[in-house]
């Protein structure tokens, strides 16, 4: 059938350019530390945290797009259905579901310290701390769920 | 030729004004992704346990899975409110985005309007599915 192929190449397009811009991003980021002109943001955690947490947002929203699109084949029944959905259910697309996990664990937790910050300007004070636990709570949350998921792709690919 | 900062000028007088007011739409924009924020990380972290980690994840999800999991109207209402706060929160962080980096007005405006209609056409399919939803198939 044409119109699973259609959505998945949707999906596709949404991921090679939400990648393209996250490279982008990336060399503005390096470009504005190399030359290090204007009042701008100068290196450290911070700066990182604050170009993860957009890099991880534009690929969650690029994701979301193609997600209601293959949430929309539902509407035609099973056969449209399941044949657009297979595309997730590949061995090899674990890899991109364990990144779209990881950066939506990542832009949550980032966007609390955010939060934080907010409402409460002295926590500001500690910004790096914050940052340094708020990894930590990634990885607690993320490793044992990366672990599980990539544990199940690996037992139906051809590796095990 | 009348540029368009000569329209804004004639047209918005006020926001030219040294002492201008602030505008209150871009702090209640900054209250939304706040307000949203908070509560997509319920939704989302319970749409990623459900979905990813729980039994096969992914791997069980199929035509059969969504039909029983929507003949449930609470989960239609979770799955309709992660959709909309989601695609708000994600489309105006991506507005502020693009105010930051896409310089050129005509250029702006144009990617601006492309992904307002993607939204709208997004929004409304994504509603649509989960109101018309037939377990029975075929459309």
């Amino acid at each position: 059938m044409l119109a699973p192929k259609l959505i998945e190449g949707f999906v596709f397009v949404l991921t090679v350019g939400s990648g393209l811009f996250v490279l982008y991003l990336l060399a503005d980021l390096l470009r504005l530390r190399k030359r290090d002109r204007g009042p701008a943001y100068k290196g450290g955690i911070g700066q990182w945290s604050w170009a993860a947490h957009r890099i991880t947002g534009i690929l969650v929203v690029a994701f979301l797009f193609g997600h209601i699109v293959d949430t929309f084949a539902v509407g035609f029944g099973p056969e449209l259905y399941n044949e657009t959905i297979s595309l997730y259910q590949q061995w090899w697309f674990k890899p991109f579901e364990v990144a779209l996990v990881a950066a939506t664990i990542f832009h949550a937790f980032n966007g609390l310290r955010i939060i934080l910050f907010d409402f409460w300007p002295n926590l500001a004070l500690k910004q790096k701390q914050f940052a340094y636990a708020e990894l930590v709570l990634f990885l607690i949350a993320f490793l044992p769920a990366a672990f599980f998921m990539l544990r199940s792709a690996y037992e139906h690919s051809p590796f095990s | 030729m009348a540029t368009v900062l000569d329209v804004y000028k004639k047209h918005k007088p006020d926001a030219f004004k040294a002492d201008r007011r602030p505008s209150s739409r871009e702090v209640w924009w900054w209250f939304f992704m706040r307000l949203s924020g908070v509560v997509l990380l319920f939704l989302v972290l319970i749409h990623l346990y459900i979905m990813h980690l729980v039994d096969a994840g992914v791997d069980r999800v199929n035509f059969a899975f969504v039909s029983q999991r929507w003949s449930n109207v609470g989960w239609k209402t979770f799955d309709w409110a992660l959709l909309v706060l989601a695609l708000i929160h994600g489309v105006n962080g991506l507005r502020i985005i693009i105010d930051d980096y896409v310089r050129r007005a005509p250029v702006r405006t144009t990617i601006k309007a492309t992904l307002y209609t993607l939204t709208a056409i997004a929004m409304v399919m994504g509603t649509a599915v989960i109101v018309t939803f037939d377990p029975a198939g075929g459309g």
